[in-house]
């Protein structure tokens, strides 16, 4: 059932990876604030495709390097942190990524992916397609309160009063 | 259809799709369009009539797909969820700009991220035998 975990989490963490690294955009030429940001980028755009290919296969792939890149992701959430990115987002992405990475890792180690080949028996194939749906809820529940601080989601606010713009990587609301 | 996750999210997504669709023209009187401020459905998701439409048009594919068989439906999850998840993301670089076409704002990045999670999860990951079966 929750064979499909791994690449959810990672699709939670790469979306507010995403989220937190579109601040570039609005960077306006601020060296810094795109040398922090555009890693983010290239990580989430990763953790993304990872899950997808996870997914299609229905087995877990590259688990020892999806653990590895899971630390990667923790350590350059922590340098955007020193640059000023919004503790909860950070937090909740690389508690997805580290979670991702575990779980791949594990599974690996236990044997648990499947091959897929074969044909799946009806009560296992029911049995993966609700921890797929609860899965999926879980991770957006996880990942919105993330998203919800970075720049990415305060700039669409119209209450946001434009501070984001001013600052690419602060919301100086989030810590309140 | 009751067995298959895929023509049941295919049919519940479609069918809600629809109705916000349907609802969103109600909110959307006198909006441009193209506005990029539009109307408040439910009063936190934002909408012109060019998202109304975006929204009919989705929900009927998924409806047509998860009523159809199950490959459609895989097939039009994983398209639907997919297109999404480019929305949800390109949302977050379009959002404040005039490129916004779509009204779109926070909570609808929220709604059609958390769609594309559920779409694309069950459309890629579940019933992964059902294209080979049909082809066959």
């Amino acid at each position: 059932m929750l064979r499909s975990w791994p690449a959810l989490l990672a699709w939670g963490a790469g979306l507010i990876h995403l989220a937190i690294g579109a601040a570039v955009a609005r960077a306006d030429g601020d060296g810094n604030a795109i040398m922090l940001l555009t890693p983010m980028l290239v990580v989430g755009a990763a953790e993304i495709a990872w899950g997808v290919a996870v997914l299609r296969a229905g087995r877990i792939r590259g688990g020892r390097a999806a653990a590895v890149g899971a630390i990667i992701a923790v350590l350059m959430g922590a340098v955007a942190l020193v640059g000023g990115a919004p503790v909860i987002a950070v937090g909740t992405s690389s508690a997805l990524a580290i979670a991702s990475g575990a779980m791949a890792a594990r599974m690996r180690e236990a044997g648990v992916a499947r091959t897929g080949k074969g044909e799946e028996p009806v009560r296992a194939s029911r049995s993966r397609a609700a921890g797929v749906a609860v899965g999926a809820l879980l991770v957006a529940a996880l990942a919105m309160p993330g998203l919800a601080q970075t720049d990415a989601a305060t700039n669409g606010d119209p209450h946001d009063h434009g501070v984001g713009a001013d600052l690419p990587l602060v919301d100086p609301h989030a810590h309140h | 259809m009751r067995s298959s996750p895929n023509r049941l999210i295919a049919v519940i997504f479609g069918a809600v799709y629809i109705v916000v669709g349907a609802l969103g023209f109600a909110v959307t009187g006198g909006v441009s369009f193209l506005a990029t401020q539009g109307g408040m459905l439910l009063g936190i998701f934002m909408v012109n009539p060019l998202h109304n439409v975006a929204h009919l048009l989705i929900g009927a594919a998924l409806l047509a797909a998860g009523l159809a068989s199950t490959r459609a439906a895989k097939g039009v999850n994983t398209v639907v969820g997919a297109a999404y998840l480019l929305l949800g993301i390109v949302g977050f670089f379009l959002v404040g700009t005039a490129a916004n076409i779509l009204a779109l704002n926070t909570f609808d990045h929220f709604l059609h991220l958390a769609s594309a999670l559920l779409l694309l999860a069950v459309g890629l990951g579940v019933e992964r035998g059902a294209s080979r079966e049909a082809m066959a």
